[in-house]
C-alpha cells in the first residue's frame, strides 16, 4: 500500500481557494485538498512559511503541488522549498479537470501511476471544441 | 531597454506583464548572489517562455556589457533586485534615462511607500542617489498601470510624515 496522497494548490490571487470549492462542488469535501492563496497583501516570506508548513507537516505523505503557472512566484517558492525531498511532486497549469482527475483517482492506483495520469489528462484539458465539432459532422 | 528593479527578479509580472506583452525577447538577470545558485538558475531557465534568452550576470559584468552595447540587436529587459544594485550599474554604465521601480514589497524595516513599492532606509539612499544621476525613477508594476515619478511620492510621504521639507536633491 502506498502513501497516502495530498494536494496543495498554489496561486496568484484567490484561484486556488476557488478551484478547491468548486471542486468539492463537485466532488464533496475532501481532507486531502488544501489550498495557499498568494494574494496581493500576503508577502513572499508569509507565503513561502505558509508552504513550508504545510510541507513540513505532511513529510511522512507524498505529495502533489499544482501550481497556476510557470515561472511566477507560487513556483519561485516551491523550487526553493522543494529541493532534494522526494515525496513532492509539482505541476503547473492546473485546471478543473486535472484536479477532480487527481481527487478521485488517488486513493486508488498508486503514485506512479497518478503522476503518469496527471501527464496525460493535463495535456488533453484544453480542448478546441469547434474543431471537435467539425471533426464529428464529417464523420457523419 | 529596460532596467526594472524588483527583488521578486523574474515572477509572472515580468514574464506575461512585461516579456511576453511587450515582445521582449531577452531578459537579463544581474545579480552577485545569484549567478552561483545553479539550482535557482535551472528552475528560472525552465519556466521562460520559448524564443526568450536568458542570462545571470554579476552587476559587473552587466555594466560592461551595457557599455559594450552588447544587447543592442535584442529586446531586453534587466532585472535587479535592489535600489542598490541599480546604482552600482547605472553608475558604470550611464545608458539609461529612466528606470522601472516595478516591485519592492514589504519586510523588516521597510515602509510602505505606494501599492508596489515598500522601501528602508537604504532604498531610499540609493532611489535618492539613482534621482541625484539625472535619471527618472518610474513607479509601476506592469506596463499597463499608469506611471508615477518615484521620487515625488516619496519627498510627499517624507513631508507628509516627519514634516521632511526635502527637495528631490539632497
Amino acid at each position: 500500500m502506498s502513501k497516502k496522497v495530498k494536494i496543495l494548490i498554489l496561486s496568484h490571487g484567490k484561484l486556488a481557494q476557488a478551484l478547491t470549492e468548486t471542486a468539492e462542488l463537485i466532488i464533496g469535501k475532501n481532507n486531502d485538498l488544501h489550498f495557499i492563496n498568494l494574494t496581493k497583501e500576503k508577502s513572499y516570506e508569509s507565503f513561502k512559511s505558509e508552504v513550508e508548513n504545510f510541507v513540513n507537516n505532511n513529510i511522512k505523505f507524498n505529495i502533489i503541488i499544482f501550481l497556476d503557472m510557470i515561472g511566477g512566484t507560487c513556483y519561485n517558492v516551491c523550487c526553493e522549498i522543494f529541493k532534494n525531498k522526494k515525496n513532492i511532486k509539482i505541476f503547473s497549469g492546473v485546471n478543473l479537470p486535472v484536479l477532480l482527475e487527481t481527487v478521485m483517482n488517488k486513493d486508488y492506483i498508486s503514485f506512479p501511476e497518478l503522476i503518469m495520469n496527471i501527464k496525460k489528462i493535463g495535456s488533453e484539458s484544453i480542448v478546441f471544441v469547434n474543431e471537435r465539432l467539425d471533426k464529428c459532422k464529417t464523420k457523419k | 531597454m529596460i532596467l526594472r528593479i524588483d527583488d521578486r527578479l523574474v515572477h509572472g509580472q515580468v514574464i506575461t506583464g512585461w516579456v511576453k506583452s511587450l515582445n521582449l525577447n531577452n531578459i537579463i538577470v544581474a545579480n552577485n548572489k545569484l549567478i552561483k545558485d545553479e539550482y535557482k538558475i535551472s528552475a528560472t531557465k525552465i519556466a521562460i517562455p520559448t524564443g526568450v534568452d536568458i542570462e545571470f550576470l554579476t552587476i559587473a559584468k552587466t555594466a560592461k556589457a551595457l557599455n559594450e552595447n552588447k544587447w543592442e540587436k535584442k529586446q531586453t529587459i534587466i532585472l535587479v533586485e535592489s535600489p542598490k544594485d541599480a546604482y552600482e550599474i547605472l553608475k558604470r554604465a550611464p545608458v539609461f534615462k529612466t528606470v522601472n521601480v516595478g516591485g519592492l514589497h514589504l519586510r523588516n524595516h521597510r515602509f510602505q511607500l505606494t501599492d508596489n513599492i515598500a522601501i528602508d532606509t537604504e532604498d531610499e539612499k540609493y532611489l535618492l542617489m539613482i534621482h541625484n544621476l539625472g535619471i527618472t525613477l518610474e513607479g509601476r508594476a506592469l506596463p499597463t498601470d499608469e506611471p508615477y515619478n518615484v521620487i515625488e511620492v516619496l519627498s510627499e510621504y517624507m513631508k507628509k510624515n516627519y514634516g521632511i521639507n526635502r527637495n528631490s536633491k539632497i
